[in-house]
């Protein structure tokens, strides 16, 4: 991967490769994640969307999209610790496989970059009608988010068990926010972006680095840049168990229990714990899957996963309501296993393979490399796939051990059936 | 293994060999690639339950075929996964309307993990014990989808779509249907369809074909011999048997599913690829990204981006379908039938060469990905295709091809519209 600085605090990250036959363009802007300014910053590019001055409303936009073989323009807000990631992910056929022999590439960044910096303002806003519209577009999303009950279960365990931290807010923004957006106050907020936030630009695909680096550069060219950088996110601890249940109108409940470790990316216990991880709920080879799932046939799912830069381990299983105490006691008993160092090295190299396998495999998706080189940046630790592999593969059964102690579990959230 | 080499215009090369026991063998290398997937399926899926076989009809139990497929990842030795445990692949299996499928991918220890898969088929282990454990993680499998809304929308839609091909019955089955699948209903299930010439086996990554095939001549042993199944017709009448059903569900507003039933009878070949695929493009034409439906639909707030089509099949059936989250199903469906009938009655040649564009290189990012290469290709082949075929077809569909489905598929005879409705 080669870096370069752009514009102050503008890089550009590309990964020059054949294997594809679709480029992968990201271009973030990274804010950190408040009160608020998260509802803005969600709103903002799929408002730039329906408004380009060059290309008019989404409609035209969509031709111009399509005309470039259905190249796809994604807008996207991710949250990665407490930093919210504003801006779009694009993919489009590499020039090869273009039948009329078109520039693909030169069309989809000069389209990316119309969308991203030349949009049409009324009155010092955005157009007022395309505010409206993306902001019902907006709530309807939240809205759906309790449509898929596993995830709706994560997400409402992450915010009860970091209220009041930033990590409690949601990448998509919040509902009650939408309607004090104005046109003015997101143009605002736009241009505020496009001044201060660090931006971070993904180009995987087979063009040169230098072309890939004059079309960015070009792109930026003339903004005013004061960027600011985004705080560190910030590690909490767990204090008594919580336990919240919700009811809603399901044939399966869902449990879901957050746990602090206290253990970041950046730390250098965190391939021990990520290991810790993997032997408790990573996979058919873990103890969640091996027990709760083969041994007592509670569920269908049972898995654990870590937000490494937040440094959470999260267990969700779907169950049924009579078995929820039973299948918590079982998932308790797991984890205390494993501190306890009930744990055979079988399993331990298991888990090993699994990480060393999913590392690998990520070379083999753009989006995926790319999540892990922005995770790395974000913590303040860059590694490469292959660092990573030799740190997973270097942790020693105590190390892992001593991470897996740092697992505390915190809140347990519970969807139940209204019967 | 005698094989044959095939090149398609993407620049990827197929190896393919028959093993003696009749089991085709396919090799797509992808040099660069870091994973290596394999993946073989049976032909035979969740619509296969009524058959005749030595001259007696036999009904078996909805869901059986996806039961089989969590059982046969257990052996004499234990589950399949403790064994990929000791080479860390990444294990699965699926079952479609159609078709099992069981697969790993690896980034390493490639020959070994081949091997626990082809294993794997060949030794089914089934006790009254590990059927009854099953019942348990299937039954919560059930229940995970009885709350899922697309998954919901779907079947609602395909109950009304079909009167008599089981397409209409959950893949799974229901709690009640699995009750009644024993070890020895498993193990007759397994000798009737899984044989050789019944399936097909195919490997994506960075390997060698030769030495593929040589893994294949000295671990694969399964007899070629079986008895002959006949099917039984689904006797499907044209058309679906209701206009409009509804469910509720926990969900934060209605989803619509507008199904246009097709009554070709034929899903299977290369005539049925390039009906497919013109399909496909029609269906772009209708409601893609930069259609005025979809585009009127959601500049009125009727739609989200989540809005999307599909044309679907299987043995013995196929629809299209419109779907999505809606506020205001009747006006999305009034809107998707106006839009079939401007484009029958006004057929805009620059959209269909644009749409053309769009499905062009929607398939195009198929061979990005070695687990749908793998997966693209077993399917098509069990289905008497190639996806290399799939690519030199496309470019053979004209207007005229996409012309005659819209008149002849995309009627209000053949409609039905199923609605999820918040509680």
């Amino acid at each position: 991967m080669l870096t370069r600085q752009t514009a102050p605090s503008v890089t550009l990250n590309t990964i020059k490769t054949d294997k594809f036959k679709n480029a992968f363009v990201t271009v973030s802007f990274l804010s950190p994640l408040e009160p608020v300014r998260n509802t803005e910053n969600a709103l903002i590019p799929r408002v730039l969307m329906g408004s380009s001055e060059k290309y008019g409303d989404l409609r035209r936009l969509n031709v111009e999209l399509d005309r470039l073989y259905g190249a796809q323009l994604l807008p996207m807000c991710r949250k990665k610790g407490e930093t919210q990631l504003v801006g779009f992910a694009m993919s489009f056929i590499c020039d090869e496989y273009a039948l009329g022999g078109e520039k693909v590439f030169d069309g989809a960044v000069s389209l990316l970059g119309e969308v991203l910096l030349h949009p049409k303002t009324e009155k010092g806003g955005f157009d007022p009608a395309v505010a409206e519209l993306e902001k019902r577009q907006l709530r309807e999303k939240l809205q759906s988010r309790i449509n898929d009950k596993m995830r709706y279960g994560v997400e409402r365990c992450h915010e009860i068990m970091c209220e009041g931290e930033p990590f409690a807010l949601s990448a998509s923004g919040a509902e009650e926010d939408i309607d004090g957006v104005t046109p003015e106050g997101l143009y605002k907020r736009y241009r505020d972006l496009l001044r201060t936030a660090p931006v971070e630009i993904f180009y995987i695909g087979p063009a040169d680095e230098g072309e890939v680096e004059a079309a960015f550069s070009r792109m930026f060219r003339g903004i005013e840049r004061e960027p600011k950088d985004c705080p560190a996110t910030t590690v909490g601890r767990a204090g008594e168990i919580r336990v919240v249940e919700e009811k809603m109108d399901v044939t399966q409940c869902k449990l879901t229990i957050g746990c602090r470790t206290g253990v970041r990316a950046c730390d250098d216990d965190y391939c021990a714990l990520a290991l810790a991880n993997a032997v408790f709920g990573g996979g058919p080879t873990s103890k969640l899957f091996m027990n709760v799932r083969e041994k007592l046939s509670l569920c269908y799912y049972a898995s654990s996963a870590v937000d490494k830069l937040k440094g959470i381990i999260t267990v969700y299983s779907g169950v049924d309501q009579k078995n929820i105490d039973r299948a918590r006691e079982e998932i308790e008993a797991q984890l205390n296993d494993l501190k306890a160092g009930r744990v055979t090295d079988d399993e331990i190299e298991a888990a090993r393979l699994v990480i060393i396998n999913a590392l690998r495999a990520a070379a083999d998706s753009p989006a995926s490399m790319e999540d892990f080189a922005l995770g790395g940046t974000l913590c303040g630790k860059k590694v490469t796939f292959e660092e990573q592999i030799e740190g997973i593969k270097a942790v020693t059964r105590e190390q892992m051990l001593a991470a897996a102690r740092k697992i505390v579990p915190d809140t347990v959230f519970v969807i139940k059936g209204e019967k | 293994m005698k094989f044959d080499i095939t090149s398609c215009r993407t620049g990827e090369r197929l190896y393919k060999a028959v093993h003696k026991s009749g089991l085709p063998v396919c090799v797509i290398p992808k040099p660069g690639f870091s994973k290596t997937y394999a993946t073989i399926a049976a032909n035979f899926g969740s619509v296969d339950n009524s058959f005749v076989l030595g001259g007696d009809r036999v009904d078996l139990p909805d869901g059986i075929a996806h039961f089989l497929e969590h059982k046969l990842f257990e052996s004499e030795e234990g589950n399949a996964f403790d064994l990929y445990a000791k080479t860390g692949a990444s294990a699965n299996a699926y079952t479609s309307f159609d078709k099992t499928a069981y697969l790993f991918s690896c980034t390493d220890n490639f020959d070994e993990s081949f091997k626990i898969l082809l294993e794997l088929m060949q030794s089914p282990f089934f006790t009254p014990e590990n059927v009854e454990k099953e019942q348990g993680i299937i039954g919560q499998e059930i229940r995970m989808y009885d709350d899922d809304p697309d998954w919901q929308s779907l079947f609602t839609l395909l109950g009304i779509m079909f009167k008599n091909n089981p397409v209409r019955i959950d893949i799974a089955g229901t709690s009640e249907t699995i009750s009644h699948i024993t070890s020895d209903l498993l193990y007759r299930t397994y000798y009737t369809f899984y044989h050789p010439s019944n399936m097909a086996l195919c490997v994506v990554g960075d390997v060698e074909p030769e030495h593929v095939f040589e893994l294949v001549e000295g671990n694969f042993k399964m007899p070629r011999e079986a008895e002959p199944v006949e099917n039984i017709p689904f006797d499907e009448p044209e058309g679906p048997i209701g206009e409009y059903v509804e469910k509720r569900l926990d969900v934060s507003m209605p989803i619509v599913n507008i199904g246009f039933k097709d009554n070709d009878g034929n899903y299977h070949g290369r005539g049925f690829l390039k009906r497919e695929m013109a399909t496909d493009i029609l269906l772009e034409m209708l409601a893609g990204k930069s259609s005025p439906l979809y585009n009127d639909l959601y500049e009125k707030g009727l739609i989200t981006p989540a809005f999307g089509t599909e044309y679907m099949s299987g043995r013995g059936f196929g629809l299209s379908m419109f779907s999505g989250p809606t506020c205001d199903p009747e006006t999305v469906k009034n809107a998707v039938i106006s839009a079939c009938e401007s484009l029958a009655a006004d057929f805009d040649e620059a959209l269909f060469e644009r749409a053309k564009r769009v499905v062009y290189a929607g398939n195009l990012r198929i061979f990005d990905s070695v687990e749908s290469i793998a997966n693209a290709f077993v399917s098509s082949y069990l289905n008497g295709i190639s996806l290399f075929d799939a690519v030199e077809i496309f470019d053979e569909i004209t207007a005229d091809d996409a012309r005659d489905i819209i008149s002849r598929h995309f009627t209000q005879r053949n409609m039905a519209v199923s609605v999820i409705l918040p509680k």
